[in-house]
């Protein structure tokens, strides 16, 4: 019976074609509305490895740094230490911290690592100890930057869980030399490098939880913490200014600090804002494509949808005389309603197969969006099921139109 | 023979009204979708106020500088801008202004986060504001670092209500300025010149910016006609090419292309930032995407058709049997869909119309201003007869191809 519908479909290939690669355009669609919005709630409750809540942000405009000598990032330096240790005054303040790479923003201070040849971007951020405590970030094994490490000949960092998975696959990181790499993505060893390649001796000393910088739309990012170092004029200081407000603290806070700001560096501006504002253009930006593709892709469906039905009632009207000599021959109403929906079910099948062979090669285009096979399994079967729900709905009333053509309108047809 | 076709489309069109439903929807939506994406893009990009004078202005924005093992990429500085570029022959006003900064302002207890842009004098010569009330700032208030600024009427509303606001004083940043003009806004998508606040290069805090060839600023070139604008070009790049490096061990190189609005767009968007604009490829890009969006309607009512055509089967075989041609027939069936189309091209207006003027209250772009003029209209036709001549070319072969006697007999299937 099934496999006789296959042939009713075959033997009317060409009209079918078309209708076909309407379920097939539908269905993808639909698969990358449905994938997106399965990964964005799978990621939703999964621990995004810091805590945003009471927490403000200070950025100071003070230029680009390319051309700052030595001697003005010297001066830097201690302004913003001045900052950090002139806002902690306040008695709204829990805690104050400097850092590079603040959470939720874009821009970043990274270093190009090579996780099985390939390039990747580690955030290396230069933060004060307290971030920590600040941001409540969570170890793993071994401990944290401390004060004492200034003794130290070499620069302790901190690394997150999937940071030191990919680089000491087989080995426990803790005490290792933090790799090096030349310009074509091999190991090299950092003794043998020439003095002005080597950077700083970077050497584990903690694992963190992982970080996922976006907050609940994004993915752990490969990140080191490093200690600040605002005493030496080799390296550029972090300019993001964090501050953990006590519980309460109502956005008036936001005139007094920046007046205290502008108190201790009158030549800078500052731009604050609050952890929680800037999650939430976070999440505006991530979500607003996937608001604009659902209604072009409901509309687009629903236009479809219309146009299956109105070419499925057309096509029973000419069939009249099929229907109706199959009516005469002792075929119950329900067959042939089950036959007219059946055709168009057997059609989308094809579609549905064509297009999740389509759509598997997506994790491979493109291997960027790291989609995972349980996504995109969760997404195909979701777009699947509401394809089905779709395609019947679009059938159902054409073929119940079909189930009441009487044995006598064949015969009179014509 | 025109006029029966159009008397004949209307008439089908009333036989089938489900099916004209359908592809008035279809098309309709269509367009409307594609005609907020044009009038966006219109917005950006063709001039209008303030930028009048956009088809024969040249932006001096991206700045790069290279050496051996460094390379800098940024805004232009303002040094680079200020010192190297005054002055070339063909240009009318040459005008430098910083990137829309944000800046804190407070009202009533109320934090307000304002975009402020600083410029000098030529600016407000290079650009066409519309003043409802004061004046811009002078050179000699740029130079003397006068606190004075411009600001939008949105701004205006907000902090002094229906009052006169010339006079008045405006806190942002942390700065405190005299107000010395309002303008109308401007959208946020004409990225050069929108802004809350326009104050003098004079009044930022820090004079470090001075010293600099690359970050925060852009030149802006008026031309004093587009015959002259190559010429500007090169003489552009070769001004930059004699710039004395101020690390000369870092870096030894440094490229600052003059580009067109359009041209920045291409760099941003497909072409590369300092080599080639490649604004055909951009074309190219937008048009593709249109085309491939237009595609699952095109197949949707190509199949509308297809059931149509074959109702009018008797018709047709009439038509043959007395002698029309192939060709006449599909003129005849391409002509109905285009009529078609483009009605369904004005519903798609009238449905835009209506979103426009939604986005332009709703706040989703700022001080977004679009508009459906002779332009958008003119792309919205081309798009919809573009879109019947596709979605009819296929069923008008195909009805041409019909068998008269079969038709006439009522046999096809």
């Amino acid at each position: 019976m099934i496999l006789h519908l296959f042939r009713l479909v075959w033997n009317r290939r060409r009209a079918n074609a078309l209708v076909m690669i309407e379920i097939l355009v539908c269905f993808l669609a639909l698969c990358v509305v449905l994938t997106s919005a399965v990964r964005f709630s799978s990621r939703w409750n999964e621990p995004i490895g810091f805590k945003y809540k009471d927490v403000w942000q200070v950025q100071p405009r003070m230029g680009a740094f390319t051309q700052s000598s030595e001697e003005q990032r010297l001066v830097m330096k201690q302004s913003l230490a001045q900052l950090e240790s002139g806002t902690s005054q306040h008695p709204e303040v829990e805690t104050v911290a400097l850092c590079a790479n603040a959470p939720f923003s874009n821009n970043s201070d990274s270093q190009t690592i090579f996780i099985d040849g390939k390039r990747h971007g580690l955030l290396v951020t230069k933060s004060s100890l307290s971030l920590k405590a600040l941001l409540e970030l969570e170890l793993v094994d071994g401990r944290w930057i401390e004060d004492a490490d200034e003794a130290l000949a070499w620069t302790p960092m901190v690394i997150a869980e999937k940071t030191a998975e990919s680089l000491f696959p087989d080995s426990n990181p803790l005490g290792e030399r933090f790799p090096s790499f030349n310009r074509e993505g091999q190991r090299v060893d950092y003794d043998d490098l020439e003095p002005e390649d080597r950077g700083k001796d970077y050497r584990v000393v903690g694992i963190m939880k992982n970080i996922r910088r976006n907050g609940e739309v994004g993915t752990p990012v490969h990140v080191a913490f490093v200690p600040a170092d605002l005493k030496s004029a080799h390296s550029y200081p972090p300019t993001n200014l964090l501050i953990k407000v006590r519980p309460g603290t109502t956005a008036q806070f936001e005139v007094k600090l920046l007046k205290s700001l502008h108190a201790l560096q009158p030549e800078w501006s500052f731009q604050v804002s609050t952890l929680e504002q800037r999650r939430r253009s976070v999440l505006r930006i991530h979500l607003l494509p996937l608001a604009i593709g659902s209604v072009v892709a409901t509309a687009l469906i629903s236009m479809v949808g219309m146009g299956l039905v109105g070419v499925l009632w057309q096509n029973v009207g000419r069939r009249t005389s099929e229907l109706g000599l199959r009516r005469a021959l002792g075929a119950t109403a329900r067959q042939v309603q089950f036959q007219i929906m059946g055709e168009l079910g057997a059609l989308a099948t094809i579609s549905l197969l064509i297009g999740t062979i389509i759509f598997l090669q997506a994790p491979f285009l493109f291997p960027d969006l790291k989609l995972s096979w349980n996504e995109c399994l969760l997404g195909l079967a979701l777009s699947a099921l509401v394809t089905g729900i779709f395609v019947s709905a679009c059938s159902f009333y054409p073929s119940w139109l079909a189930s009441r053509i009487q044995p006598s309108q064949a015969l009179q047809y014509e | 023979m025109i006029r029966n076709y159009f008397k004949l489309a209307l008439k089908i069109l009333l036989r089938r009204k489900f099916f004209t439903f359908v592809s008035l929807f279809g098309t309709g939506f269509t367009l409307l979708v594609l005609l907020l994406v044009a009038a966006i893009l219109d917005s950006a990009m063709a001039p209008g106020v303030p930028e009048t004078k956009l088809d024969r202005t040249l932006h001096v924005g991206n700045v790069r500088m290279a050496g051996p093992r460094n390379e800098s990429s940024s805004s232009a500085g303002f040094l680079l801008l200020d010192q190297y570029l005054r002055d070339i022959e063909g240009v009318e006003t040459f005008a430098i202004c910083s990137g829309a900064e944000p800046a804190a302002a407070f009202k009533d207890g109320k934090k307000f986060e304002l975009q402020v842009r600083h410029t000098d004098a030529a600016f407000w010569e290079a650009f066409t504001f519309d003043f409802l009330a004061g004046r811009p700032f002078s050179d000699a208030e740029d130079k003397s670092a006068a606190m004075v600024a411009v600001i939008n009427e949105s701004t205006k509303r907000r902090f002094f209500g229906e009052k006169e606001a010339v006079g008045e004083r405006i806190e942002a940043g942390g700065q405190r300025y005299e107000v010395i003009g309002v303008v109308s806004d401007v959208a946020i998508v004409r990225v050069n010149t929108s802004a809350e606040i326009w104050a003098p290069i004079g009044t930022i805090p820090s004079p470090e910016f001075r010293r600099r060839l690359l970050g925060g600023f852009t030149g802006v070139l008026v031309v004093v006609d587009r015959a002259a604008m190559n010429g500007v070009r090169e003489e552009v790049a070769s001004r930059v090419s004699h710039v004395q490096l101020l690390q000369p061990d870092r870096y030894d190189t440094i490229e600052a292309p003059a580009s067109t609005q359009i041209e920045l767009v291409a760099r941003d968007t497909v072409g590369e930032r300092y080599g080639k604009a490649r604004v055909g490829r951009f074309f190219a890009f937008v048009l593709g995407g249109a085309i491939l969006f237009m595609a699952l309607p095109a197949i949707n009512l190509i199949n509308v058709n297809l059931s149509r055509m074959l109702e009018r089967a008797s018709e047709i075989g009439v038509r043959k049997a007395f002698g029309a041609t192939s060709t006449q027939l599909v003129g005849q069936f391409v002509f109905e869909n285009v009529i078609l189309s483009v009605l369904g091209g004005l519903l798609g207006l009238l449905g835009g119309f209506f979103v426009i003027l939604a986005v332009n209250r709703s706040g989703v772009i700022p001080y977004a201003d679009l508009a459906i003029n002779y332009r958008v209209f003119l792309y919205a036709m081309a798009a919809s007869i573009f879109f019947g001549v596709l979605s009819g070319a296929y069923p008008a072969w195909r009805m041409s191809r019909l068998d008269a006697v079969a038709a006439l007999k009522g046999a096809i299937r």
